[in-house]
Parts: structure tokens; sequence; C-alpha cells
């Protein structure tokens, strides 16, 4: 497949952009269920150190990943910008938190570039490209691969 | 594939899945009537057959139509009596029904599969009659002549879609004279009604066998040949054209209609698939034997993919459930009041009615309670789903293995959680194939043994204390513990001495232990490569326990105990380290608080392992912050703060001189004492109530540990909910749950624990022996005393195992009547002694509040007025019975460097109320000889107090320390001594073997042996019974002691001459006893 399209009906994407440290990231803004800032977790003793804790969203049970520690990028610090990305993987429901929660971008599919081969393997491989806009430099995650749990 | 609705396909599985259900035990039920056929039940196998293939025809199933069809046509045979089930075709019959299940539940790639070889022997069954007996055939064969008078102009892929589609096609031979002009039928509406069902696909009017209008014969006709494709099955299509069954041919192949074809055009599927008619006219009478040999047998290579099948069937993979109409009435119901609840409830928070919200939170709580209840019902299945495949299994490994085999189903209707369900299907089968591979032996072996050469395997299901309770029950060869114990011991798993002090039940329990059963039990039947330790440990991840229980050559029964449902649980919070988190209440046994002053005595450690003393056993010891891997903390009540825990051991204390806690310095300089020794009392927070050691007391199968908590809070119900697939791989959950407060508490996995930190039951065991064997030379001979005053300075002790209770009243409650002290005790009087009234002591001290230790003697209760403070101490004692001794006084010992009196209760209570006692005195003997009791020891404490009971009866005591003296004594004096009571634990000889030794002796197995336990605990019991013990007595419960020798001696009487001699004229029984 090809890992630079987003999507290959449309042209224009929406994209969602929030910052993990310095770094800006985007994904897909349809793979969003919600965005919250649910922070009130219970932690889990011997899971995983990317796995924050569990969090109750309204009735099921979430976990809550650090995606900064996950990528290899810098650990979430929680402040009161840092939010909740809950997405629906493979019929779960899991969080993401972010340090913080950037603009959404319509972008042209075709303005996106395969990740540069500078990018460090491990973080190359959690990247489908990266967008050029006018200023910024978007990642655009690959959520599978992000997500994907070491041993699978 | 033609199936152009998935949700009538999916209704159409589910129903054939239902008629497949039964079919296997049907089919069995078939087998075992043999010649007598219950009509019934084949037409009942029979429907089931039918309904799948007319379904299957419906949705162009054709594999699944094909192979049930030849299935109904067997089927047909054995109800015309035409075919006698016998063994073989039953095989054929019930692989089919397994390849009928795999395609149904493999529905859309059903037609790939290749059941040749299923239709083959299916076939060679019903060819194995006759072809013109076979009720169905000649309808097949029959009416295909070799040419034909008539044809059709239709192309043959047309005809083979139809047949695809599930149509049936059919040729009609009408005559429009008889069968529509004389019925008072147009040629019009004739057409009509056959297109009404069907589509013609083509008509010949054979003008030329109507003959001429000459001639008009009585029989004069004018043949119409209709060719016809119908979803009417044949049996129905008849009424339809209103002719008869013999002017109707079926046409089920395409071949079949070849000769009525203009072109002959080869079907495409002909070659692909080898028609059923070649193999049948190829050898037809082929020596009939032969056949069924080679024919049937499709075993080679479906061997596979049978045992699959039959060990995980259909249930593994639904997908929805059918639920009652009236349960669901009845759902719908609860919603609607929750419904009106909630409206209710918008209404009342909008108007802040704090009356009217208290009164829809109740309901709300009651209509949610129902709710649960009945969601619930909707998720039980009756455990006969899986029940229901063990005939087959069994019937199937028995005729493999050559045994003959009973299974008997009980309780099949007990309902289960379908998770639960689910999940025990497989472990259940392993016991089931166990209980016929290695339980059950071999006919001849039976019959040697004088047993009856069809063993029986019985499967019986029923509820108990809220649990559902399976049971495996063989009448085999039953485990010889000793062989498991050596087995355990040359693997490894256990060593000698483990093995030397378990009981029969521990041992043949040793099949669960993990590595035990390995490659010999893997034989070629049950060998899945799924040893016991599997089976449990999938058990256990359900909450189910597994207790196995076998005699020698008599059989082995397995119980399996199951909680009724996983999803809602009732469960324990506990907190540790800041966290909530849930424990099953399945899996605790106790809770225990261990105040902080007893922290240090009672927990110990061991190399790297913490115990604790549990009622004289000791208990592994497990911190939940270690086992999670989580830091310790601890409540520091200075501050209101908690900090990390940094001791080593719970009984370390935190010292203020550690440099920890000079941090912050000032505060707590000034509350430090100047002393060391000062110091030590005064501030170490162990001895703090909140430094108190919680330890939830929690079982995992066999295992039972401590686990120790920060905190215990409220026990509750909760909803299991799974965790994400992130932290599946953590051992210790289970599941997480959510809290009143809406945050989430992970259920803790209390087997899993045990294994995360290394705690398996034979490491416990190992631990605990070690243990108890270094803490045994410390504490011989301990006691638990109630220490309590009488005057302010003297000291009293009594066994704690002899007190009722004990109250607290005031002085003035004390009533005098008749020289005797009552208090008035819950609407009675209680009688109540006081010590300087017997015993030459100072009088009670005089408080407003008094102690009031109550005891039970001679049926009834009597109070023993003392003064406090009331403490209870395990300690060890040296009696002194001499120095101090009189009425109502046992001996003197030093407690807490106090003198202090031990109580003989009997004796206080026999001075003041002798009448109590008069029907206890017996078993005196007329001519000065008294009974002699031979009394085995090792404990001075309990030797003297036994030994005064005893005396005091009129009986002669010989005291031995222990077993080894005990037997040493019975050989010099054996004719003396006419009972032997024994403690159990004693060093050099145990009760156990002392026991067995007299009773393996010739001389003296006709001695009633008595033991002596302080706490009956069902092991030890069991392991005395299988020595030899005729009895068990509570050591220090005088009455039920001398009741119990009076048993055994009356007992004796009529067997043992020596003993009647004595005694049978002469003995007088005391009133009560006489009976």
């Amino acid at each position: 497949m090809d890992k630079r399209t987003i999507s290959r009906n449309d042209k224009t994407t929406e994209l969602a952009t929030f910052y993990l440290g310095d770094a800006l990231c985007g994904i897909d803004i349809r793979s969003i269920q919600e965005i919250n800032r649910l922070i009130d977790m219970t932690r889990v003793p011997q899971a995983p150190d990317y796995v924050l804790g569990v969090l109750n969203l309204r009735g099921e049970i979430v976990t809550v990943i650090d995606l900064g520690k996950k990528l290899g990028l810098s650990p979430a610090t929680i402040t009161s910008n840092s939010k909740n990305i809950i997405i629906n993987y493979q019929n779960e429901n899991v969080g993401l938190l972010v340090d913080k929660i950037g603009d959404v971008l319509e972008i042209d599919t075709r303005n996106i570039e395969p990740a540069p081969a500078n990018l460090e393997e491990i973080q190359g491989r959690f990247f489908k490209g990266v967008l050029k806009d006018k200023k910024v430099l978007v990642g655009i995650l690959d959520l599978d691969e992000a997500l994907k749990d070491k041993d699978q | 594939m033609i199936i152009e609705d998935e949700e009538t396909l999916q209704m159409y599985v589910e129903e054939s899945r239902e008629h497949l259900a039964d079919i296997e035990n049907d089919i069995l039920a078939i087998e075992e009537c043999g010649d007598n056929i219950d009509e019934e039940l084949v037409n009942k196998v029979f429907r089931a057959a039918h309904s799948i293939k007319g379904g299957a025809g419906f949705m162009g199933l054709n594999n699944i139509k094909e192979l049930s069809h030849k299935m109904e046509n067997v089927l047909g045979m054995i109800r015309d009596g035409k075919l006698t089930p016998n063994a073989e075709i039953t095989n054929i019959l019930l692989e089919a029904s397994d390849v009928l299940r795999e395609m149904i539940n493999d529905v859309h790639n059903s037609n790939d599969i290749n059941i040749s070889q299923y239709v083959d022997a299916l076939n060679t069954i019903s060819e194995s009659i006759s072809p013109s007996e076979v009720s169905e055939k000649p309808k097949e064969k029959e009416p295909v002549p070799s040419e034909s008078k008539y044809t059709f102009d239709v192309e043959i892929e047309e005809v083979n879609k139809k047949l695809q589609k599930g149509n049936f096609i059919y040729i009609a031979n009408c005559d429009l004279i008889s069968d529509v002009q004389e019925k008072g039928k147009t040629l019009n509406e004739f057409i009509l009604s056959i297109k009404d069902c069907g589509e013609i696909l083509d008509c010949t009017i054979d003008i030329e066998s109507a003959g001429t209008l000459e001639n008009i014969l009585p029989e004069n006709s004018l043949p119409l040949h209709v060719l016809f494709a119908s979803i009417i099955e044949p049996d129905l299509i008849t009424t339809v054209f209103d002719i008869d069954e013999s002017k109707l041919i079926t046409i089920k192949d395409d071949s079949e209609l070849t000769p009525f074809l203009k072109k002959h055009v080869t079907p495409t599927t002909e070659e692909s698939r080898p028609t059923i008619e070649d193999d049948m006219t190829e050898h037809p009478e082929k020596d009939g034997k032969d056949q069924k040999e080679l024919k049937p047998r499709v075993e080679p290579k479906s061997a596979p993919s049978k045992s699959r099948q039959a060990d995980s069937k259909p249930i593994a993979q639904e997908t929805s459930l059918r639920v009652h109409v009236q349960l669901l009435d009845s759902l719908m119901n609860l919603a609607g009041e929750l419904v009106l609840s909630r409206n209710q409830l918008l209404q009342a928070v909008s108007s802040g009615d704090q009356h009217q919200l208290e009164v829809i939170s109740q309901r709300i709580d009651m209509i949610t309670s129902d709710l649960q209840e009945a969601i619930m019902l909707t998720r039980m299945q009756p455990v006969s789903n899986i029940f229901n495949k063990f005939p087959r299994v069994v019937r199937d490994l028995a005729r493999k293995l050559d045994k003959e085999v009973e299974l008997q189903l009980e309780g099949k209707d007990v309902e289960l959680d379908k998770t639960i369900i689910e999940a025990i299907s497989d472990p259940l089968t392993h016991l089931v194939r166990n209980a016929v591979d290695h339980g059950i032996e071999l006919p001849e072996e039976r019959a040697r043994a004088g047993k009856n050469p069809k063993g029986t395997v019985i499967l019986r299901a029923y509820h108990e204390a809220g649990q559902v309770n399976i049971e495996i029950a063989d009448d085999g060869k039953g485990l010889d513990p000793e062989v498991l114990a050596s087995k355990a011991v040359a693997k490894g798993l256990i060593t000698e001495e483990q093995a030397s002090v378990m009981s029969d039940k521990e041992k043949v329990n040793l099949i669960f232990y993990p590595g035990f059963s390995t490659a010999e039990q893997v034989t070629d039947v049950s060998g899945r490569g799924v040893g016991m330790d599997v089976v449990k440990t999938n058990l256990d991840k359900l909450g189910g326990e597994v207790e196995l229980d076998s005699t020698p050559g008599k059989g082995t029964t397995i119980k399996i105990k199951l909680p009724l449902t996983l999803t809602i649980i009732p469960s324990l919070l506990v907190s540790t380290s800041g966290d909530k988190y849930a424990i099953p209440q399945i899996n605790i046994k106790e809770l225990l608080r261990i105040p902080s002053s007893q922290v240090k005595d009672r927990i110990e450690k061991v190399g790297n392992a913490e115990v604790v003393r549990l009622r004289g056993q000791l208990l592994p010891l497990v911190r939940l912050a270690d086992a999670l891997d989580i830091e310790r903390v601890y409540f520091d009540r200075n501050d209101g703060q908690s900090k990390p825990d940094r001791r080593k051991s719970i009984a370390d204390r935190r010292s203020k001189t550690s440099p920890y806690f000079y941090n912050n310095g000032e505060n707590h300089q000034v509350q430090i004492p100047e002393t060391v020794e000062e110091r030590r009392s005064g501030v170490d927070r162990r001895y703090h109530a909140s430094s108190a050691v919680n330890i939830v007391v929690v079982s995992a199968g066999p295992l039972k540990y401590g686990l120790v908590v920060d905190e215990l809070h409220d026990s509750e119900e909760i909803v299991v909910k799974p965790l994400g697939r992130h932290i599946k791989k953590c051992r210790g959950y289970i599941g997480a749950t959510i809290l009143g407060d809406g945050r989430v508490a992970l259920i803790l996995d209390i087997p899993n624990i045990a294994k995360m930190t290394n705690l398996t039951s034979v490491d416990a065991s190992d631990r605990a022996l070690e243990v108890s064997r270094a803490a045994a030379k410390a504490s011989e001979d301990i006691q638990s005393l109630v220490i309590f005053r009488n005057a302010e300075d003297e000291q009293f002790a009594i066994p704690l195992g002899l007190v009722q209770r004990i109250e607290r009243v005031k002085k003035s409650a004390i009533e005098i009547i008749g020289n005797r002290k009552t208090i008035q005790y819950r609407g009675r009087n209680l009688p109540v002694i006081g010590i300087e009234e017997v015993v030459d002591v100072k009088p009670l001290a005089d408080y407003e509040e008094l102690e009031v230790i109550v005891f039970q003697i001679a049926n009834r209760e009597v109070g023993l007025l003392a003064t406090g403070p009331i403490d209870v101490l395990d300690i060890a004692i040296e009696i002194d019975t001499d120095t101090l001794k009189q009425q109502g006084i046992l001996g003197s010992t030093i407690i807490n460097s106090q003198t202090t009196l031990l109580l003989d209760i009997y004796g206080l209570v026999e001075a003041l109320y002798p009448s109590w006692f008069t029907e206890l005195k017996f078993v005196e003997v007329d001519n000065g000889e008294s009974v002699t009791v031979l009394l085995a020891e090792d404990s001075d404490f309990f030797r003297a107090h036994v030994k005064k009971f005893l005396e005091d009866e009129g009986y002669t005591v010989i005291e031995a320390e222990d077993g080894m003296v005990a037997w040493n004594i019975l050989q010099e004096r054996s004719d003396e001594i006419n009972l032997v009571l024994t403690d159990l634990e004693m060093p050099n000889m145990d009760g156990f073997t002392l026991t067995e030794k007299i009773k393996t002796d010739d001389r003296y197995k006709h001695l009633p042996v008595i033991a002596l336990t302080t706490l009956a605990d069902e092991e030890s019991i069991e392991k005395g019974k299988a020595a030899g013990v005729d009895d068990y007595q509570i050591k220090l419960d005088k009455e039920r002691l001398m009741e119990g020798i009076y048993k055994v001696l009356k007992e004796l009487v009529p067997e043992s001459d020596n003993f009647s001699d004595q005694k049978s004229s002469k003995t007088q029984l005391p009133g009560h006893l006489s009976t």
C-alpha cells in the first residue's frame, strides 16, 4: 500500500495536529473519536512503560498511552494543555496523551512527502510521511504502526 | 454460491446448529436400540437432516444439501427397518454429521469442502440394501430410460443453475385428458398453477402417443411433459400438479436429465465430482462385506479434523443467542421502568426534592438489580450444551481402546454463564478423556477385579452454595497416592520429606502440579499435550476450583466448582500504595488484621519469605506492592502523608534513628524523647493502629497465601471489564472495573499473582515446612491461654479452648440467691462462680465492672467472675502440678514473670455444683480395677490436663511423652491397657504411626485408639481414619472426650472377651449415656 497517501479518494483531507514535545504530528481526523481532558487515570503496575494507565470513558476501560514515549520522542508531561485523544484502534478505544492540541489542517494529500530518510529508523517506522505546510512541518502518524503492541 | 441475504443465512445456520446439537446423541441412542428401532427418535434425526437439507437447497449450499440428503436416505432406511444401525453405520452417520457441522459453521466455504468420501460411504450403506428395497431410489432410477420418447429443448447450464439455486427439477408426465380435462380444469389454469410455484423450463406434448382419433381407447391420453423447476420439495410437488407420484420424475443431477435432452452436452460438474451412480453401478453387489470394510472408512483423511471437531464444538463460535420471549418481555418491562424512573429522577433533581430523590434512588437500585439478573439469565445456558458431546467422545474413545464404558449424564439443565460454558469445554473434555483412557480398566481387568466389565463414567452438574459443581466420576482403577508421590519426588517437584508428611488427598492432587503430567500422560488418546496442570490453570482462570478424590481400585472423582457468572462478581476492594484494587470474593478465605503490637511476634521471616502464623499454621505472605512491583508506602501519622517504605521486612521497626527520618528534622526532634528506651516505646509507629498489618488470606486452588495490603475497604459487586490490548499481557489482572466514584480499579488475578511471586504450591509448602520445622523447636508446647486476675495481684490462666465467650457486667448485676451467685443474661439466669469460693485465694477485687468468662460445662453455661486486664497469650509453659495444687487448680506456672495459677474449671464447678456431675461418674469397676488408659501426649500441659480429667473419672492413666515411649510401654504392659489416647503431632513417633503400629499388630489391634487434636481438621481426620483411629476428640473438651471414651469402650464390649469379662456385668453405665 502506498503509505504516502492518507486517502485515495479525496485530494484533500483533514488532519488533526498535536504536539509531542516540540514535534508537531498529525493524524487523519476521521480516526479520532473524541478529544478530552480526562487525565484522572489509574496506573497499571507492570504495564509497558508507555502505558500511563486506564481510565473510565463512559463505562468503557480505555488504555491511555504516552504517545511521545511510545514513539521514542519526549515523554509527556501533564500540564494544563495536556489532552487525551481517544481513537478507535482495532475496535478498541485507546487514549493518546499528547502535550498540546494543534489546529485542524485541511491538506492536499499531494503535498505529503515521504518521511525524510534522516528520521531515525525506529521513528521513521511510525510516520506515513511529512507535510510541508507554509511554515510548519507536520509528521503524519501511521496509527496502526504506532499503536502496535510490541509482540504483535 | 448464491446467498442473497446474510440475515436469512444466519438464521439458517443457527437453526441448523440447533438441529445438529442433538443429532449426535440421537444417533448414538439409535445405535443403542439396535434392531429395536425407536421410530420417534429416528424420525427426529430424519427431520433434522431434512430441515438442514431443505434450507441448504434454498440457500444454494449444495454440499450441505447433498450430504444431509444422503444422511436422510440412510436414516429413512433405518426407520423403515431395512437397515440395522450397527457401529459401522453409526460411525459413518456421526462422521457425516461432523462434516455437516463443520460446513454449517463455515457456511461460506462449505461448497469447497470435499465431501465425496462421506457421500460415498453413505451411498455404500444404502447400496448394501438392494436398490429395489430402497424407498427413495426408485423414483430416481426407474424413470431414467436409456432413451426417452420425449425430449426437452433446454440448455444443461440453465438446469444446473436452477439446481444450484436450490431448485428441484421435475419432469411431470401429465395427461391432459385425465389430469386436466377430467378434473374440470382448463389447460390455461393448469399451466398457471404450475407457474405459480415454479418455472416451466420446457414442455412438450406427445402427439404421437395420443393415438389417432379413430381408435379412442378408454385409456385415451394426451401426455404433456413438463420440465419444471421449483423449490418445492418432492413430497409436496404432487399436490401442485395434482397428479400421481409415479408420473413425476425428480431430477437430482444434471446427468439424470441427459437422456431427456435434445443435445447431449457434457455437464461441467460431472468430472469434478464422481457421481454416486457410478459407484453404485460399478460394484453393486461386489462382496458386500468387502465394501463395508473399504468404503465407509473415511478415517485416514479425516482423523485429524475429526478429533478437532469433537473437541471444540460449535459453542465456541456462536455470535448470536436465542432468548426466551418471556425473558425478553421482562427485560423490556424493566427497561420501561428504568425510563420512568429516569424521568422521575430528572424531575426530582430539578425540583431539588430530597425525599423524592431518595425514593427514586431506591427504585432505581431495585430496577438495576432486577435488570442485572434478567440480563444474566439471557447469558445462562444449560450445561447440556457441552455435556451432550461427551457420549460421542466416550463412545469413540472406548471403541478405540477396546473398553466398555457407559456415560451417565446428570443435571444437564443446570445453567451456567455462556462464557464459562465455553471455557470449560476443553478442560472437561480432557478430564472425561482421562477418565476413559486412564481411569477405566479393560473389561478383562475389571472382571478380574470383580467389577462390572462395563465401566461407568458419571458427569454430574449441580448447584451448591451459589456455585455450580461439576463432577467427573469414574469407577476405574483410581490413583495410587504413593505412586503419584514417588513420581513427584522423582521429578523433583517435591522432596521426600514433603511427600512423607502429605496426606493421601494431597498426594493425589499432586497430579495438578505444573510439570507433573507430561510425556507419560500424552498417550495417543488423551494426549493433546494438555496436562492436568493446564486443566487446572484454565479452571483457575475462571475462578473455579478443582479437587480430586481417588480410592485405588474404586475410582476417581474430580470435582470442579465454578462461579455462576464471570461478568459481575462480588469482590473486596483493597488499596495499596494509594491505588485501589479489587479481589474477587471467590478467592478470599478470610481477612486478617494483625495489630501493630503483635506484628513482631506473628510475622516471621524465613530466608526471603515472610510468613504469618495463623492458627498454628504458617501462611506465606506476599506484599501486593512487591508483587506488582510498585513502591511501598506507609502512612506517616506525624504529617499525614504517605511516604516510601523502605523496610525489608514487615516486622522491622522504623527506628527514629534511621537516617530516613531525620529529613525534616525539627518537628521530630520535639517528639523524640531523650533516652533510647523511651524513644523506642514511645514513637515507634509500628505500635500505632495505623501500622497494623492487613492481610487478605486468599486461595488459588490448593495454595493459600496472605496478600498484604495497605487498607481494606468495602466489598462490592463489580462489573468485570476487559483490559485493552496494550496491558493484556500483565498477568496480575483479570480485568478492570469502574468504582462508584467513576475511577477505574484493576481486578487482581490471585492465582497469577502467586505465580508471579514464584509462590507455587510446592514452593509454599516447602517454605512452610522449613519454617514449621524451625519453629517447631521453639514452639513446643505452645498453648493459647486466657490470662486474667481475681484479686488485683493474683494472676490466673485458663486454656482459651474452654472459653465460650467473655462478658462484661456491672458488679451490681450480680444477684445472690440461696448462696449461689447468678447474673441475668439474655433473659436467663447465668450461674457465676468466684474463684475464692473454692480455691484458697484472695477475694475478687472490688471493681464496679467485672469480667465474666463463660464456659460450657455439663451442657450448662457457667460464668467465672474475674477482673481485667484480660489477655490471650500464646506461650510455651511448663506446669508445676505439685507445688500449688488444690481443688480447682491444675498447677502453676510463670507467665510474664508472675506466678500464675492454672484453673481447673471442671474442678471448680464440681466443687460448687456437684449435682451437675453425678451423671458423669461412671466406669468404675467393682473389684477395684479400673479401665487403664495409655495417654501419649508430648505437651506437658495437655498431658496434665487430660490426665486429670481421666483420673477424676476413675480411670488409671499411664503417661507417655511421645509415640515411641507409648509403643514401648504398650509392649511391656499390654495386658493392663484397655484404651489408647494419643496426640497426633509428637516427636520421635507421631500419633498416626503409633496408631498404625497398634492396628497392624495382632496383639494390640483390639485396642481402641482415640486421637486427640487441638482442632479437628478434615485432613488429619482422614489421615487418622486411614491409620485406624477409632475416634477423634478435642483435647480440652472434657465431656465430649469422656463420652467418646465411653462409646469406644462400649462398642468394644461384645467384641473383646478380655474386656467384656471385666466389664459386662460390672460397669455402671451413667444415665444419660446408657442409650
